[in-house]
């Protein structure tokens, strides 16, 4: 019992506040935010209420798993996977649908979507399979497990359909494998992939909106049946190979030295990737191809999907400096902002403090962000700085598309902004997160 | 520092990190720049958007500016007349009835009318107009009892009312609503669709000034349309005023002088000594009131005007092209002394025509003038006496002179749709015997009456130019003077003085005892030139220029009468009545405009 008390001692007085400060006024901000932009639904309290109970539960989340040692969870964590892949699973069949995706387990009081502890399960499985392989891991079969876990995860999510939380999944693995010493070309190799699935369907939903004249010509309308239509596609896949192929024997009798393997490897990477967009390309809905469409070429629908982002920078920038206070943007109190208590709270924030509010926020999320690279630096084993990188790099990843997206510069993905957003889940999610963070922290000077 | 591994896997762990950190630095302060960049820099223009974006206007148009003639009586002004609108923000259905009942009885409408006005607003959510032109009596009425009134509120429309509208119309010009293709070259300044602008004249010309700036309830729309409360109320500015140097009483002789003839006309005349236009008037004109009107009564007007055979939408005045005739016989005397192609002696003989070649030019007088000097051949505009002036001139040298008094540029009088004359510097086809023609002002010349009073003018200031003008000045409502025109001296015709002295002097034995004799005044010696323009599609045009008094100018002036016959007949007896009138003598020889003393 005596050294039980003082173990926890020595975690609370190792914890990094600073995370934590920044992590709460964030949230504090978002329940403020959330108040501002649902006033005019006319109940802004039952807003506010549950943005606090999920607040409540995260912070309850957060204690439980400081407590917890980290590297019990990296031991347990493919269990812990397997756990999350069966959420996943009986998404499928007990979920609850929403705007025609599977995402949410309807709680009663909540609706839960695994969807948000699913990647941070993620992180954690992919660490502990890197950390104990990180002396094979520039072996290119040492990667193939850890695409496992990636496929399974977002091969799942895909099913639901939810394009936008599965896009996250593809920095956060792509970096920690990098990180933990995968091949550099092993990993291009695997970006190749992940830009092949999700380019042809956007890439084909580009050519038909802007130029379908293309389509209607004999060689364009062959390439674009080969985005839908599976022997189309083959019949391309293999010309494209043979062509590879015949490239590579002529440089070979040239006499310059490139192994074969590296062709077959861009070959393979290029039947996965076409393969799997087939899967994406069925995941993403008409709106979602539309708004990476509008984000390339605006001019296409100012109405539609342009007209979120150009009222979400009429909002930000109709602040100005000091902003047009607390509660009176004109934008959000009007609802010409769109989904402006989840994906673009940002605007709202621009609207009503101004330039020295937003850059306020940015500052706390720069702060936030400095003190998890700490983590990563002070963790005391590779498996706890894998893990903290990777909640870096979802963190990162969903500041700056989300921020990008209410200013014009990132396609309008659905993204929430962490701990400002109005999400149950997400709020829960990050305070998982924060607490995984602190019991990485405050351990790293026990052996 | 990791406790498990060597040193080198961590530090080589870290290096990859920090990279990648700096992508993360330098992402995120790309975001705070560009948050600047649209709230600081940009931040004004995406406000002003969002402003429009949430408020919506019921626009009230600002009174236009007041035109006074020089002595400052109104030629146009702006009257506001009134309407009741209804606001849908108040809730309380019991308010609402006895609001319906209250303005039925105020307003003398069938209740069951304003009420399904009111419900139909409450449905929409929309401000609706629920009766206008309201009399003084139920203003008052409503004003007095605005208070129990729940939701209903006053608006002004302002209307515009034209005195004299007939014998000014042209010079002040009419309204209309800014349209696609006016937008699309004057929206930078302001303009915006359905606006009332001045289409033509005065109006049209110093519209920026006279339109004021509008007013209107603001009312605070959500992303539906939907009326959420009101705003604020901003006061419509009235535009600024304009005086102009027109003389509201020479307008009238004139107007009816030329309308006595029974022929369509115009009559310019400008103070020669500074630029100012006095009179500035095409006959017929047109009912001015009626042209513009908002609920839209007008469309009788414009299928009258249209089809009126005399064109009352012509201006004359600026934009009718006719042919100088005989006045050009002033270029011809002054390039044949300016060149000594004659004396004053020089002598020819007039028997009533004249052979060239194969041609026979005639002259006016059937009879012929017989033997005559220079003098004699101006003063009763003898043809033949210039035909042979202008063979010896030749077409190009005449044409140049002309060129020299700018007949053939705008006089860039303020106004707008001024015609430029047409003067061609070489003639197409010349025989040797067009000149003939030329010189006594036939052949493809063209000019408007405002050149012509532009020209008497160069000449009554013996070849200064100065640039004619018709607004005096703007000012505002509190008097403030805000533009004004001053004589500006634009360029000078230098001849020798003893040429001015000559050619003055034969415009004066014009009207003293020559075909301009039916302008002759006691006791002012005016200076003239008849002129009867030869007309292919009907009867000869009737031209007068003159300036007076002869030697301290105030006014020069030219008239056209057209298809009106003999200048000296027809033209010169307005030319008269308006010299009179601007001099303030009574015309006595009332007979001398029964009699046509030539051309």
């Amino acid at each position: 019992m005596r050294t039980d008390e003082k173990k926890y001692e020595s975690i609370i007085s190792n914890i990094d506040w600073a995370l934590i400060g920044c992590a709460f006024v964030l949230s504090l901000v978002g329940l403020i935010a959330v108040y501002s932009t649902t006033l005019h639904t006319g109940e802004p309290a039952t807003f506010v209420f549950r943005q606090m109970l999920a607040l409540a539960i995260g912070l309850i989340f957060c204690i439980l798993i400081i407590m917890v040692n980290y590297q019990l969870l990296l031991g347990l964590s493919y269990y812990i996977y397997g756990i999350g892949i069966l959420l996943l699973v009986s998404l499928l069949f007990f979920g609850t649908q929403i705007r025609g995706t599977r995402a949410w387990f309807n709680l009663g009081f909540f609706y839960f979507q695994p969807v948000e502890i699913t990647k941070l399960i993620f992180i954690i499985a992919l660490s502990t399979y890197l950390s104990s392989n990180w002396k094979n891991i520039f072996r290119l079969n040492r990667l193939f497990f850890p695409m496992a876990l990636l496929f399974f995860n977002v091969g799942l999510i895909l099913l639901q359909p939810d394009f936008s939380s599965a896009i996250v999944y593809f920095p956060i693995f792509i970096l920690m494998i990098y990180f933990a010493g995968a091949n550099v070309w092993h990993t291009l190799h695997i970006v190749l992939f992940g830009v092949i699935s999700a380019g042809i369907p956007l890439l084909s939903t580009y050519i038909k909106i802007k130029h379908p004249a293309f389509i209607r010509t004999s060689v364009g309308g062959f390439f674009y049946r080969g985005s839908y239509d599976i022997n189309t596609a083959l019949i391309i896949l293999f010309s494209i190979s043979v062509l590879l192929l015949l490239i590579w024997w002529f440089i070979h009798k040239l006499k310059i030295k490139l192994p074969l393997v590296f062709i077959v490897g861009i070959i393979l990477v290029l039947f996965a990737g076409s393969f799997s967009s087939f899967v994406v390309s069925r995941s993403l809905k008409e709106y979602q191809r539309k708004r990476f469409i509008v984000f390339v070429a605006p001019e296409i629908d100012p109405l539609g999907a342009g007209y979120n982002i150009d009222q979400s920078k009429v909002a930000i920038g109709s602040g100005k400096f000091f902003g047009k206070g607390l509660f009176s943007g004109s934008q959000v109190g009007l609802g010409f902002l769109p989904e402006q208590h989840t994906d673009f709270i940002f605007s709202s924030i621009g609207e009503e403090v101004g330039f020295v509010g937003s850059s306020f926020i940015l500052a706390i999320y720069f702060l936030f962000i400095w003190r998890i690279l700490v983590i990563v630096k002070d963790s005391k084993d590779r498996g706890g700085s894998l893990v903290a990188i990777g909640i870096a790099v979802m963190f990162v990843f969903y500041l700056l598309i989300n921020v990008g997206m209410t200013l014009g510069l990132a396609p309008v993905t659905g993204l929430p902004l962490p701990f400002l957003s109005y999400g149950g889940s997400a709020i829960v999610s990050a305070w998982v997160a924060v607490g995984i963070l602190e019991s990485i922290y405050s351990r790293r000077f026990t052996y | 520092m990791w406790q498990k591994d060597s040193l080198i896997y961590y530090q080589d762990f870290i290096k990859k990190v920090e990279k990648w950190t700096y992508f993360f630095f330098a992402a995120l302060f790309f975001l705070i720049f560009y948050l600047f960049f649209i709230q600081i820099i940009k931040g004004d223009y995406y406000w002003k958007r969002s402003e429009k974006n949430r408020l919506y206007v019921i626009v009230e148009k600002s009174p236009r500016g007041t035109i006074f003639d020089s002595m400052d009586r109104v030629i146009a002004e702006s009257s506001l007349s009134h309407s009741v609108l209804f606001y849908p923000f108040s809730k309380s259905n019991s308010s609402i009835k006895e609001t319906s009942e209250r303005i039925s009885g105020i307003l003398k409408q069938p209740k069951s009318k304003i009420s399904g006005f009111m419900s139909e607003s409450i449905k929409s959510g929309k401000v609706v107009q629920i009766a206008k032109r309201l009399t003084r009596e139920q203003l008052f009425a409503i004003k007095e009892h605005q208070n129990s009134l729940h939701g209903i509120s006053i608006s002004g429309i302002s209307k515009r009312n034209y005195y004299g509208a007939l014998q000014n119309s042209h010079l002040i010009g009419y309204l209309g609503e800014a349209d696609q293709s006016f937008l699309r070259h004057y929206a930078h300044l302001g303009y915006k669709l359905g606006d009332v602008i001045g289409k033509s004249g005065v109006e049209n010309q110093y519209d920026l000034h006279l339109k004021g700036a509008d007013g209107g309830w603001q009312i605070e729309v959500d992303v539906l349309g939907k009326h959420k409360r009101f705003y604020n109320y901003l006061n419509p500015q009235k535009g600024n005023n304009v005086k102009l140097s027109i003389d509201w009483e020479l307008q009238k002789t004139a107007y009816d002088a030329i309308s006595q003839t029974g022929h369509p006309g115009a009559a310019v005349a400008i103070e020669a000594s500074s630029g100012r236009v006095l009179l500035f008037v095409s006959a017929p004109g047109f009912e001015s009131n009626l042209a513009f009107q908002q609920d839209e009564e007008s469309a009788g007007f414009w299928r009258d005007v249209c089809g009126d055979p005399k064109k009352p939408l012509l201006n004359r005045a600026v934009a009718g092209l006719y042919p100088p005739g005989s006045i050009f016989k002033i270029i011809t005397l002054i390039a044949a002394l300016k060149e000594g192609l004659v004396a004053e002696d020089t002598k020819f003989f007039c028997d009533g025509k004249f052979n060239f070649g194969d041609r026979t030019f005639k002259c006016w007088k059937k009879e012929g003038h017989r033997r005559m000097d220079l003098r004699g051949a101006f003063e009763n505009s003898c043809n033949v006496y210039f035909y042979q002036l202008g063979l010896k001139i030749g077409s190009e040298n005449l044409l140049r002179h002309a060129k020299i008094f700018n007949l053939d540029k705008k006089t860039s009088v303020d106004y707008p749709q001024e015609k430029s004359g047409n003067i061609p510097s070489k003639l197409t086809q010349d025989f040797g015997g067009e000149s003939i023609n030329l010189a006594i002002g036939q052949g493809p010349l063209l000019t408007t009456p405002f050149q012509l009073a532009h020209f008497a003018s160069i000449i009554a200031n013996r070849g200064k130019i100065m640039k004619p003008f018709i607004m005096d000045k703007v000012f505002s409502y509190d008097n403030e003077t805000i533009v004004s025109n001053s004589p500006l001296q634009v360029g000078e015709i230098t001849l020798e003085s003893s040429l001015w002295d000559k050619l003055i002097k034969y415009m004066r034995g014009v009207v003293d005892s020559g075909t301009g004799r039916a302008c002759y005044i006691e006791g002012v010696p005016v200076a003239g030139k008849t002129g009867t323009a030869q007309n292919p599609h009907g009867d000869d045009h009737a031209l007068f220029v003159c300036f007076a008094p002869e030697q301290e100018p105030r006014i020069a002036l030219a008239v056209l009468i057209e298809n009106g016959g003999s200048g000296g007949a027809v033209a010169a007896p307005v030319a008269k009545k308006i010299l009179s009138r601007y001099l303030e003598v009574t015309p006595t020889d009332t007979k001398a405009t029964s009699r046509d003393f030539g051309n």
